[in-house]
């Protein structure tokens, strides 16, 4: 017996919706890989649990991240490849069945939009920090908190900066923007129009993240990458803004002391900062909206 | 009868099938999914601000030995009375929003067009009541079974454990509870195991007792004769299906019920800022924000969960009927597939003319109130 509607390419069959197919189908990737790295690190703590002897529980945190550290950025590399990477490969492939290239929009982006992706990337980083940082003015403690979990990104030697920048700066650029702008966006695009084809699915990937105390600044980024991938039709300026990102976190949590000049005495940024550097994001963005316009009328 | 090629559901049919249903239904689901919910909702808010005299009392009474404490324990009735009323009108409205789901998820299946009314007063009926009494039984069969699969699988390692505790006598050392640690992970994931056993087994009894008219232990019985095949493709759809439900959920409602939570939170903090213990009347703000939060969290889970989740089951049960040959295969929310009318014609009798009895028990009850024939449309 066949299985009829579970054929290639069901969800872009006339009365399916291919939208509705890709937020459901990058829901399961994302629930599944957070299901597999939540395992993994929960047998490792079950096969070694002496870090629990004569500890503070305060710490435990801290004293887990530094001693986990390699296994987790490497896990997460692994898991990413996997599941954002192999697994929406496997899911497109079968659901969708349409051309690739075409719906992740893999093209090669011109030499401005990169250099203008970049700009309002460098324009918006001060509000994304400045966001993510809201709820720690309100809740002191989360500073603590933040700390603790800052040895996850902490550098010790060039192994270790390599793996970080292969873990977090280089995979997530290539298997989010994969799995969240080429898979959901390129297929909810069929059917939203407008703002909605790139609001819905930058918020919704700042959404998934569930991290609430550091939404603000998922948004802020969510939003940019999504906008980027519509207004370029390309995924590359947005895997490269995703890179130079998770990058700046890096450089900041390792640097020996925050920029004077950007940071003030309690290690918040300056609002002033944040203000002045918007004009340079929106003129990037206008750039951008010129270019795609420019782009579409020689066409 | 001999199956259609081309009839089976896949992973993706059932997913199609379940969120295709919204924006056909979503003003009913929204409609039945408040009114089940609202009530337990509100109720388990009020239980939390009725907590607040508690903690006024308690301010006054530290310290004040027995008699304080009596009346501190005076205190807890009513937000106790209001957590027991709230944890029931939250079962009864989740039993009777899938009795309702499931008859409306079996209309469609039918390709009825019953009137919302008459189905709401219907599922008022025997359906809630089969649905209620299902999901105490399978509730108490699932604890009991997890009870005894995880207490057998785990025994070895307890015994083990209490033996060295007895031997070692020395508690500070983590080693003496390691086999206590693994028996209790051991008997976790074989409970686990069993209960999701139970689960696949008897996930359809609701549409097979309300759609075919049979009573609660038959409707088991009926899900467990049609899960009897194919266990784990029916266990894949119902963890993936489930997983994207509660997930999708867990997204949505998150930063709303996150929120809601967030008044308590800040008085909290700002009260205990600089290292002092928080006031009771922070605390106070904060159980009641948690009861806002609570509340709301579970009105939208109500909603969303409590109408996806029957409409689910009720397509599933409709494949497993197809695959066991009893019925050729209903899309929901697609267009009308071939071979409809002979399908009808199977449901209703004669010759897809309608009119005459539905093989789904309830929904022919139902139609007898003025729901319209499916034929005769």
């Amino acid at each position: 017996m066949s299985r009829g509607t579970g054929r290639k390419g069901f969800w872009e069959l006339p009365g399916k919706n291919p939208a509705l197919g890709a937020f459901l189908g990058t829901t399961l990737i994302v629930a599944l890989y957070g299901l597999a790295g939540s395992s993994v690190l929960g047998a490792y703590l079950l096969a070694d649990l002496s870090f629990l002897e004569g500890g503070d529980w305060k710490e435990l945190g801290s004293k887990l991240l530094a001693r986990y550290r390699v296994p987790i950025l490497a896990s997460t590399a692994l898991f990413q490849f996997l599941f954002f990477g192999g697994m929406t490969y496997l899911l497109f492939r079968r659901w969708h069945a349409a051309d690739l290239r075409e719906r992740f929009r893999l093209r090669r982006p011109g030499a401005p939009s990169l250099i203008l992706a970049v700009l309002g990337a460098a324009g918006l980083l001060p509000l994304a920090l400045g966001a993510g940082e809201l709820f720690m003015r309100a809740f002191p403690f989360l500073k603590e908190l933040s700390a603790q979990s800052e040895n996850l990104l902490e550098a010790s030697g060039t192994g270790s900066w390599l793996l970080l920048v292969f873990s977090i700066c280089l995979t997530p650029a290539l298997c989010e923007e994969f799995l969240f702008r080429g898979y959901l966006q390129g297929s909810a695009s069929l059917r939203l129009k407008g703002l909605l084809a790139w609001l819905l699915p930058g918020a919704y990937f700042a959404l998934i993240h569930q991290n609430y105390f550091g939404l603000g600044a998922l948004l802020v980024i969510g939003v940019y990458l999504a906008f980027l991938f519509e207004v370029t039709g390309s995924i590359f300026p947005g895997a490269l803004v995703h890179f130079l990102y998770n990058g700046s976190i890096i450089l900041l949590v390792n640097a020996e002391s925050k920029p004077s000049w950007a940071y003030g005495s309690e290690g918040f940024v300056f609002p002033s900062l944040v203000l002045a550097s918007l004009p340079l994001a929106v003129l990037a963005v206008g750039l951008l909206l010129a270019l795609k316009a420019r782009t579409k009328k020689a066409a | 009868m001999a199956v259609r090629r081309g009839t089976y559901k896949a992973l993706g049919d059932y997913l199609n099938d379940t969120f295709s249903f919204v924006p056909r239904l979503w003003r009913e689901g929204l409609a039945v999914g408040t009114a089940s919910a609202l009530p337990g909702a509100i109720l388990w808010i009020l239980s939390f601000k009725a907590l607040s005299p508690l903690f006024d009392q308690l301010s006054e009474d530290f310290g004040e030995g027995m008699e304080g404490a009596a009346r501190l324990f005076a205190l807890l009735g009513t937000p106790a009375i209001l957590w027991t009323a709230a944890a029931i009108l939250q079962y009864l409205g989740a039993s009777y929003q899938k009795a309702f789901m499931c008859l409306r998820a079996g209309s469609e299946l039918e390709r009825g067009s019953p009137r919302f009314l008459d189905l709401a007063r219907a599922a008022f009926g025997r359906p809630i009541l089969k649905v209620i009494v299902q999901d105490m039984l399978t509730g108490a069969v699932a604890a009991f079974l997890a009870m005894t699969v995880g207490g057998l699988v785990s025994l070895p390692l307890l015994v083990l454990g209490i033996g060295r505790l007895v031997r070692e006598g020395d508690p500070s050392s983590l080693s003496t509870f390691l086999p206590l640690i693994w028996a209790y992970v051991l008997f976790i994931l074989a409970a686990l195991a069993a209960s999701w056993y139970l689960k696949v087994r008897t996930g359809v009894s609701a549409p097979a007792a309300i759609l075919e008219g049979r009573n609660s232990i038959e409707g088991i019985g009926r899900s467990v004769h049609l899960t009897a095949r194919g266990f784990w493709r029916i266990f894949g759809s119902i963890f993936v299906v489930e997983l994207v439900i509660s997930f999708g959920l867990g997204i949505l409602t998150g930063p709303i019920t996150f929120g809601f939570a967030l008044p308590g939170f800040l008085s909290f903090f700002r009260s205990s800022a600089g290292g002092g213990e928080p006031s009771l009347a922070a605390l106070a703000s904060l159980y009641s924000s948690l009861g806002w939060a609570i509340g709301i969290g579970l009105l939208l889970s109500a909603i969303v969960q409590g109408t996806l989740w029957p409409v689910f089951l009720t397509i599933l049960y409709a494949d497993l009927r197809t695959r066991s040959g009893e019925i050729q295969g209903l899309s929901l929310g697609c267009p009308e597939p071939r071979g409809a009318r002979r399908l009808r014609s199977f449901l209703y009798g004669g010759r897809g003319s309608g009119g005459r009895a539905s093989r789904f028990g309830d929904a022919r009850r139902v139609r007898g109130r003025g729901m319209p024939a499916a034929g005769r449309r």
